[in-house]
């Protein structure tokens, strides 16, 4: 086998997609009825908001990130706090990224029993997937990124459905009065859509092996921001067509509102839209499963990849198994994925602070 | 070589493994195109649902089962054929006005919470039994397009969607207070069917029965009329000053304004209207003049103001909202509004039309 | 040397005993050889006497006469020697595997009694092909110049479009019973160095006894034979190989073989022919597109029509599902087994009519397409709607620019129709990933094979599944490749 010889580093572009790929993955499905049953008609207001937010938190992350070239944030962590708080938060990481997957592998397999397969027991998609995984993490990490590429063209030709048809639907008056629920309403909806933008977070662990930083930390930017308006775009469209309580009976209103569109070919768009939603899942389930194995093989000091991949896999698949219906499958997402981005609001300046105050990594 | 048979093997695995569980060939299914839902006849207690799909014999088109629920009567029905029943091409929901009286919210939920239903699948009251109305004849509902058909054929044009169960589910959920769905009937002899009038719902429940012209003023204060061809006059053969003219109209801009005045709320419809002279009689030798234009264009606002506020009265009186105003009240009228007493405020509420006709065809070769 | 000076010194006993040494070992080597030939005789009017020797059937018998024998007979100090003579190399009588190796490259070996040197002059015999239009990669405009299987011709073609000092032509012995000739073209400043280090360092650890064609220097050439996808491409036109050159890419003739490699080749160049090139940018464009259409209708039409069927049939609109259901109706088989059945009659058909004489091949084909076909629907064993299906799925593949594609897309499109057979539009989803995983995870000499998709290019975009016009594409060749 003859591979090229810095066979780990990204470009920044394919890092984009990645990031991208796995952002979008699980938030919009879920967001429009979370954010409206939180705060009301002020959703899209919210959603605003939240991106500033995260726009600023990435800011100091690239700071963070700038100090620490050729280190990944598991690898920097000790030098930071110590050792053994170090690995702590290493060993956390890990399984909030294990965690991650299975909620990730059970929303899709949920999605596929619910449009596609029916009988077929979720098991089978979960092993299935695993296994498309496991053959996927095995390559390098520039197979990741080309992978991440290639979809997000697959997936390009099917955002137009992001947008559901307004023309006929849309009442501008299920938006108003803005404010409704003033700056209380706001405050809940930001605590209940923190899920929505996890996966950000990842470009810690993924900066070192990025080659051209200053267009990798350009393009990350940009990708919030594209990410961002893709979400807002979704709420606000979805709240414009659906009255406030209906949303609320959806599950995952994002698919469902794709069935009024009639194909030719096609009758049932939500069910092909369903290949979308595949894609996307699966670049969020193996950009954290690679994460995961970076993580492991870097907090327990072990070079061999190949079973850690099989150990990520299989208890990603006994995750999967304690999560039950619907309902369930919600709440580990909400408290997974919050987790997820809670700890990249927090961490971060914390650890920004103490690089600050040890005079740690390189300045500027 | 050993990673080639270890994936041959895993391979394997997963085939054999996976039992192709859903593999269900299409001729395996009974496709149901039309699905119709009434009482049975005799038994008001028990339910009676009609299938009618597709099928290679003549014979086996229209099934029918009887139960307490929906599920119990559709096993019923799985139990006379050898094929499966698919739901998911389902194209009309037909409902009898007797079942529709005791509300039909149990029967949307029944469609919708099963994924294989379409959501955007048309539903239709009928005059009589459902099951006469699922016979293979010369004409049946069988395609949601024979039905969209019919009703444009009503000469009244709006939205699709405004029938589609989707709709009727929001309306549901959102607790507007009211909707409207066809009602169809059936000549016995020719088996022709054809659109009766419409059914306004209570909440879910069926409530009267009105006709075309009166849903023209009903889709206005709806804001959906499309389009609409309206006659005017009658022809009297005594008085042969007497003028009989069709117009089709077309709605050019709608807009609600809502005006606050001593806390209570006045709904100003501002409505404009482009129109066309299809029909005429007497015929003008010399041509139509600017006053006979003038005068067209003001009997028909009149027309239009007096099915509006006809439908208007009536509804107020049933103390329903079906027009969506509820949301205006609340945006605008924020202090008074109140969602559970809205019916109520509405049927107190004022209601004022300011309505435009511009008649832009008239036939310049006369 | 010069020739008169060379024939002063002939008369040294010491070498007389090495000439008749040298000849007989070489006889040893050849000794199961039937056409060995070995003549004597005097050169002119002097006492020297000359050996010939050289392999019958592999020499030219009018060259040997008229370019070695009547020269020798006719010597003298005035003769003018014949142009073979001159540019003739000299090798030491004692480098007996040199002299061996070109007796079989077709020379004749001029011993001198008394030299310690020996003339080697070539003389081949001239199994040469003339040079035709290439077969497989027709074009509709454009030069109609295929190659032959002399790679000496075929060099000269490059570089006759190719006047330029920047040609840079490495030389390899490939087979170690076979050495066959092999040349790696590149150029100067454009090739970039690691490539060509790349290409020749797989060359060198070629070990095989054989290497006959291209084909198989081409294997070597992989990283990975578990693949369906070709990542060297190949070629029977001479200005690819250039364009591929002016790209910066390689190209390896084998002697012996009318096809040469071009490498690095991506995924997306298996859509390109030479003829985008030599229409206009617009029509190139559209029949690109119809191209890569082409390939996805071919490797995933059977396999949607089986998920539909077979398991997602509310997916298929209402007017289409009543007919798919009545027609299907009276079909014994299950959908998978009907798709089977007919797609390897296709294959068959396909598979009997490529070696058959084309008259006899029209028979095959009449009798697989109209009685086959219409006897099996008629019959009411396969319903006609996959008939139709299949068929389309074997046209668009055929529809591919390279013959090689074809292949792919078979194996492909058998592939799918089984997960699809297995697992619905899911089972097709998942392998759609694991071929894009695969695809992603490959490389073609070192190069991205999804390139310039991902690592994404714009500029490379330009010439990727557009063609714009070359103007547009300023300074850059056109990608030929």
């Amino acid at each position: 086998m003859n591979r090229p010889p810095h066979s780990m580093s990204l470009h920044a572009s394919q890092f984009a997609m990645m990031l991208i790929g796995c952002t979008v993955g699980i938030g919009p499905l879920f967001i429009a009825r979370i954010a409206t049953v939180a705060s009301g008609r002020d959703a899209w207001i919210v959603f605003l908001i939240y991106l500033a937010i995260i726009l600023c938190n990435s800011l100091i992350m690239v700071q963070l990130a700038k100090r620490f070239p050729k280190q990944t944030f598991v690898q920097y962590v000790p030098e930071l706090v110590g050792t053994w708080i170090g690995k702590c938060i290493g060993f956390i990481l890990i399984v909030l990224g294990i965690l991650t997957i299975a909620v990730t592998m059970k929303i899709l397999s949920y999605i596929i029993a619910t449009y596609v397969l029916l009988k077929t027991p979720m098991d089978m998609f979960n092993v299935i997937i695993l296994m498309l995984l496991i053959y996927l993490v095995m390559f390098d990490l520039r197979v990741m990124g080309r992978l991440a590429t290639g979809l997000f063209f697959v997936s390009f030709l099917f955002s137009y459905f992001y947008i559901p048809p307004v023309n006929d639907y849309g009442n501008v008056l299920l938006l108003m009065p803005f404010f409704e629920n003033g700056w209380q309403g706001i405050w809940k909806g930001l605590g209940a859509i923190l899920f929505s933008l996890s996966g950000l977070e990842l470009f810690l662990t993924y900066y070192p092996y990025v080659d051209d930083k200053r267009n990798m930390r350009k393009y990350f930017i940009w990708s919030i921001l594209f990410v961002g308006l893709l979400f807002e775009i979704s709420l606000f469209t979805q709240q414009l067509v659906y009255p406030l309580k209906y949303l609320a009976h959806l599950w995952a209103p994002s698919i469902h509102y794709i069935s009024i569109v009639e194909f030719p070919v096609f009758e049932r768009t939500d069910a092909i839209f369903t290949i979308f939603w595949f894609t996307v899942l699966f670049k969020t389930a193996a950009v954290y499963m690679y994460h995961s194995v970076i993580s492991i093989q870097q907090v327990f000091q072990v070079h061999q990849k190949r079973i850690i991949v099989f150990l990520v896999a299989v208890l990603g698949f006994a995750v999967t198994k304690m999560i039950g219906n619907a309902a369930d499958i919600e709440k580990w997402m909400i408290y997974v994925l919050t987790a997820n981005v809670g700890l990249s609001l927090i961490l971060p300046s914390l650890l920004l602070m103490i690089a600050k105050f040890r005079r740690k990594g390189l300045a500027g | 070589m050993k990673r080639i048979l270890l994936g041959c093997f895993i391979g394997l695995l997963v085939i054999t493994l996976t039992g192709c569980w859903d593999y269900r060939p299409l001729d395996e299914d009974f496709m149901i195109t039309g699905l119709g839902i009434d009482h049975s006849l005799g038994d008001e207690s028990k339910l009676e649902v009609t299938v009618f799909g597709v099928a290679y014999t003549e014979q086996d088109h229209t099934l029918s089962g009887q139960g307490s629920s929906i599920s119990e009567a559709i096993s019923e029905i799985q139990d006379k054929t050898e094929k499966f029943l698919s739901f998911s091409h389902i194209q009309i929901l037909l409902i009898s006005k007797s079942v529709a009286k005791k509300g039909i919210s149990s029967i949307i939920d029944v469609m919708l919470r099963d994924s294989q239903v379409r959501n955007f699948i048309n539903v239709a009251l009928v005059d009589g039994r459902v099951s006469d109305f699922l016979q293979k004849g010369k004409e049946y509902p069988v395609t949601g397009s024979t039905f969209e058909a019919l009703l444009k054929s009503a000469d009244l044009g709006f939205p699709n969607q405004l029938l589609h169960l989707e709709t009727l589910a929001m309306n549901l959920y959102s607790g507007a207070s009211g909707f409207i769905l066809p009602i169809l009937k059936i000549d016995k002899v020719s088996r022709i069917i054809s659109l009766k009038g419409f059914g306004v719902f209570k909440r879910d429940r069926f409530l009267e029965e009105i006709d075309r012209k009166q849903m023209i003023g009903f889709l206005l204060l709806m804001q959906r009329l499309e389009y609409a061809n309206l006659t005017i006059g009658t022809i009297n053969l005594d008085n042969p000053d007497q003028r009989v003219y069709s117009v089709k109209i077309k709605a050019a801009s709608t807009h609600v304004r809502v005006v606050i005045d001593k806390d209570q709320p006045t709904f100003i419809y501002d409505l404009g209207f482009s129109g066309a002279l299809l029909e005429k009689n007497p015929v003008p030798l010399g041509g139509i003049s600017a006053d006979e234009i003038k005068r067209i264009e003001s009997e028909l606002t009149e027309e239009l103001k007096k099915s509006m506020l006809n439908v208007l009265r009536k509804i107020q009186k049933d103390q329903i909202e079906p027009f969506g105003l509820g949301e205006y009240a609340r945006v605008y009228w924020p202090k008074g509004y109140k969602e559970a007493q809205w019916e109520e405020q509405f049927s107190k509420a004022k209601i004022e039309t300011n309505i435009q006709v511009n008649l832009v065809f008239y036939g310049q070769t006369l | 040397m010069g020739w008169w000076n060379w024939l002063q010194e002939i008369d040294a006993p010491s070498s007389q005993t090495c000439v008749t040494k040298s000849v007989n070992k070489i006889h040893e080597t050849f000794i199961n050889r039937a056409d060995w030939k070995k003549n004597e005789l005097l050169i002119g009017n002097s006492k020297a006497k000359a050996i010939l020797i050289y392999l019958d059937y592999t020499v030219d018998q009018n060259t040997l006469r008229k370019d070695v024998v009547e020269p020798l007979l006719h010597f003298s100090k005035t003769t003018k020697l014949p142009q073979e003579w001159t540019l003739s190399e000299s090798i030491s009588c004692g480098d007996l595997l040199l002299v061996q190796q070109r007796l079989l490259e077709g020379s004749v070996a001029v011993f001198i009694s008394g030299s310690t040197k020996c003339f080697i002059i070539r003389a081949p015999r001239a199994v040469v092909r003339a040079v035709e239009s290439p077969e497989m990669e027709f074009t509709t405009r454009g030069p109609k110049e295929g190659f032959i299987e002399d790679a000496s011709q075929n060099i000269e073609m490059i570089q006759k479009r190719l006047r330029t000092d920047k040609l840079e032509l490495r030389s390899f012995r490939l087979g170690k019973i076979t050495q066959t000739n092999t040349w790696l073209l590149s150029l100067k400043g454009i090739t970039s160095p690691e490539l060509i280090e790349r290409v020749t360092s797989k060359l060198n650890q070629i070990t095989a006894d054989q290497m006959i064609d291209s084909c198989e220097v081409e294997e070597y050439l992989e990283d990975s034979a578990w693949t369906p996808f070709s990542v060297i491409n190949t070629t029977e036109r001479p200005d690819r190989c250039v364009g591929a050159l002016m790209e910066g890419g390689i190209v390896l003739l084998v002697d012996g073989s009318p096809n040469a490699l071009i490498g690095p080749y991506t995924y997306f160049q298996q859509f390109h022919t030479p003829d985008d090139y030599y229409q206009r940018a617009m029509y190139a464009t559209i029949k690109r597109w119809i191209r890569v259409t082409g390939f996805f209708l071919s490797t995933n039409l059977v396999a949607l029509y089986m998920a539909l069927i077979g398991f997602h049939s509310h997916l298929i609109p209402v007017k289409l599902v009543t007919i798919l259901s009545l027609k299907r109706e009276s079909v014994p088989f299950p959908p998978m087994i009907e798709i089977m059945i007919i797609q390897l009659m296709i294959d068959l058909v396909l598979e009997g009519i490529l070696r058959l004489p084309p008259k006899l091949g029209q028979i095959i084909g009449v009798s697989g397409a109209i009685i086959i076909g219409q006897a099996t629907i008629s019959a009411d064993l396969i319903s006609p709607m996959v008939i139709i299906i299949v068929s389309v799925s074997t046209i668009c593949g055929y529809a591919q620019a390279r013959l090689s594609s074809t292949f792919t897309v078979q194996v492909i499109r058998y592939v799918n129709l089984l997960c699809a057979g297995i697992l619905g539009a899911f089972g097709l989803t998942v392998i759609w990933i694991f071929w894009l995983i695969h695809v992603c995870s490959l490389h073609s000499l070192g190069k991205a094979y999804l390139n310039p998709i991902s690592p994404f290019s714009m500029v490379a975009l330009k010439d990727t599944i557009l063609r714009i016009s070359k103007r547009a594409m300023g300074n850059k060749s056109p990608n030929v490749m």
